[in-house]
């Protein structure tokens, strides 16, 4: 059992290491400049990586990864903003409010939608919900007017954070119902012999008690949705564009990349050295950014625990 | 009904949540069982993809896609069902040397928490290896190799599966109780013999439920698959790859899994054909709800033992 356990051990920390070793020269010829902007779309960037310069014939080794770290924000941002309240509110909902026999019947539902493999949940945007947002959100006229810059499908950061929202609004729906029934019976009966009512008793006593949970069931959404890849690829266009903020509603109409979905969409150019640089630094962040979730939402359910199980 | 104007209104988005959460799960599923059922046929699941319909679409079955989900879940778990229940006995009956414990504990926090797209990304990596090219493919003289192979894939797809059978192993043989343990020490067992004869069996419902749990979760993983498996919808698995001989061969191959597919032929992908997609994604949906109903059983189960 030893032997197996540091195995485990060195395995993982050999992933980690050999992630940063390939990631770095990616890091190290771009300097800061990693995270910027630039002057070419990010597209041409990595195509340049592994095609070569149009201009040297060389492969180039300048990524600004600007573009790709702003879908990855914009879609995750986006899906938590989203998801987060109605989450609460559904949990609120089954845990509390909800009929008993209704309620039996969510919560196996919810624990299925969130084993739903992503890509179901992209085939469904991308086929259900894409046309629709293009026929109902997109006018003819801007969607022309813009089109030298970008073309406007139905497939963009709206729908992005659309899918996954679906994806990650389940998984948190499971973890605060679960914290709301966890909360000390007690502490439930105390509010309601105060004269409180169900959702007095619910705002004031329990969602104070499992806010603990609340960031942990977060957190690990947000890991989720960081490192989608493939249900993104299907659903945000996959164009490493950076959406304009001067374009108003547009702004959420228009393509983006992810940094995951980047990983994915280029794999197959893996023979060159300096596009596999670039690739293997998106995973580092990817890595960095997942492995820092993870710690916090693992401090965030220890102190939950404590909260929950001080009371009884 | 409270009688604060702001305790209604909470009330009622709260309901209005739990509405949406119901005309949204409805409205998927419907969607999910009205576009996939019509596509479901005998021949849909028994054939592979029609001859010369790569290049407009993909037509035919998904018996390839199939197959390969399943051999990427029997291969995975094959890894992840011994790593995973050592590291749960190490981490519950042992937990010496204590460092090892605390680091395999956040290791196997870490992994759970990785995208499957960094493993696969990693894996690509160290496939390519001109000394790994046992595990798939030579590619040219050049001392590399494809990386992309059933052998591949299912070992990357170990570490996905892993996390959850660790972590139910565990508490399943935490909750073994201590006379049992001891009732046997006394009997003058050893702690191995405790351990396989005693705790193991008696974990075993916790046990079965990670081993659910990995599947469910190597089943949906799209990320691993289309990098490590190959990109693309393979027409047929190659001749005879259930003879037992041609086993190894068969692993050493490219393929395609129930995900890909999917992936594969919706708009995203080349294929670009919505009715296989719809259907595949049907099948893959169905594998879910049974994964989730064993989930059930066994909790179920485990409940009634205590």
């Amino acid at each position: 059992m030893i032997a197996i356990s540091a195995f485990m051990l060195i395995v993982i920390g050999a992933i980690a290491i050999f992630v940063f070793y390939t990631g770095w020269p990616s890091f190290s010829a771009n300097g800061l400049s990693w995270f910027g902007t630039g002057d070419q779309p990010l597209d041409v960037q990595l195509g340049n990586s592994f095609l070569g310069d149009p201009e040297t014939g060389e492969p180039s080794t300048v990524l600004n990864a600007w573009p790709a770290i702003l879908g990855t924000l914009l879609t995750t941002g986006g899906a938590l903003l989203l998801s987060f309240p109605f989450a609460l509110l559904g949990a609120i909902f089954i845990a509390e409010l909800a009929p008993k026999r209704l309620a039996a019947i969510l919560d196996p539902i919810v624990t299925i939608l969130a084993a739903t493999p992503s890509v179901i949940y992209g085939l469904f945007a991308i086929l259900v919900l894409a046309p629709r947002i293009e026929r109902n959100l997109i006018p003819q006229e801007q969607a022309e007017q813009l089109s030298a810059v970008v073309t406007l499908t139905g497939a963009n950061v709206l729908l992005g954070i659309l899918v996954l929202s679906l994806m990650i609004a389940p998984l948190m729906i499971a973890i605060f119902a679960d914290a709301l029934r966890a909360v000390p019976i007690k502490w439930k009966e105390g509010a309601i012999a105060l004269g409180c009512d169900e959702w007095r008793m619910t705002r004031r006593v329990s969602l104070r008690a499992i806010r603990p949970a609340l960031v942990a069931g977060t957190t690990l959404a947000m890991g989720r949705a960081v490192g989608e890849a493939i249900a993104l690829s299907m659903a945000t266009g996959s164009i490493g564009f950076v959406p304009n903020p001067l374009d108003g509603y547009f702004f959420f109409l228009e393509p983006v990349r992810t940094m995951a979905s980047s990983i994915v969409d280029y794999s197959e150019g893996f023979e060159s050295p300096e596009l596999k640089a670039n690739l293997f630094a998106f995973g580092v962040i990817l890595l960095i950014t997942t492995a820092a979730l993870t710690i916090g939402a693992k401090i965030a359910s220890r102190s939950a625990e404590r909260r929950l199980g001080g009371g009884q | 009904m409270p009688t604060r104007l702001s305790d209604r209104v909470g009330v009622a988005t709260a309901y209005a949540a739990g509405g949406v959460l119901i005309i949204a799960v409805t409205v998927i599923m419907s969607w999910l069982v009205w576009q996939g059922i019509g596509t479901i046929s005998w021949d849909f699941l028994t054939t592979g993809p029609a001859p010369g319909s790569l290049e407009q679409g993909v037509a035919g079955g998904i018996l390839p896609a199939l197959v390969g989900t399943l051999i990427v879940i029997i291969f995975g778990m094959l890894v992840a069902i011994p790593l995973g229940l050592g590291v749960a006995i190490f981490l519950t009956e042992y937990r010496q040397p204590s460092w090892l414990a605390k680091g395999t504990d956040t290791a196997i926090d870490l992994i759970f928490g990785v995208p499957s797209v960094v493993f696969a990304l990693f894996g690509l990596a160290i496939f390519s290896q001109g000394w790994l090219a046992w595990l798939s493919n030579p590619v040219g003289d050049a001392g590399m190799a494809t990386a992309q192979s059933f052998f591949c894939a299912s070992l990357m797809m170990a570490l996905i599966g892993l996390p959850p059978v660790v972590r139910s192993s565990q508490a399943a043989i935490i909750g073994v109780p201590n006379q049992q343990r001891e009732a046997s020490y006394a009997l003058g067992k050893g702690r191995l013999t405790t351990i396989r004869r005693i705790v193991v069996p008696g974990a075993r419902p916790g046990i079965a439920t990670g081993i659910v749990l990995g599947i469910g979760r190597i089943a949906g993983d799209t990320a691993i698959v289309w990098i490590l498996l190959g990109g693309a919808v393979l027409q047929s698995p190659p001749d005879g790859w259930y003879l037992p001989w041609n086993l190894v061969d068969f692993l050493r191959s490219e393929g395609s899994t129930l995900t890909t597919y999917i992936y594969f032929s919706s708009p995203a992908g080349e294929g670009n054909s919505p009715g296989p997609a719809y259907g595949a994604a049907f099948v893959l949906m169905v594998v879910i709800l049974f994964v989730n109903i064993a989930l059930i059983r066994l909790s179920r189960r485990k409940i009634g033992k205590r």
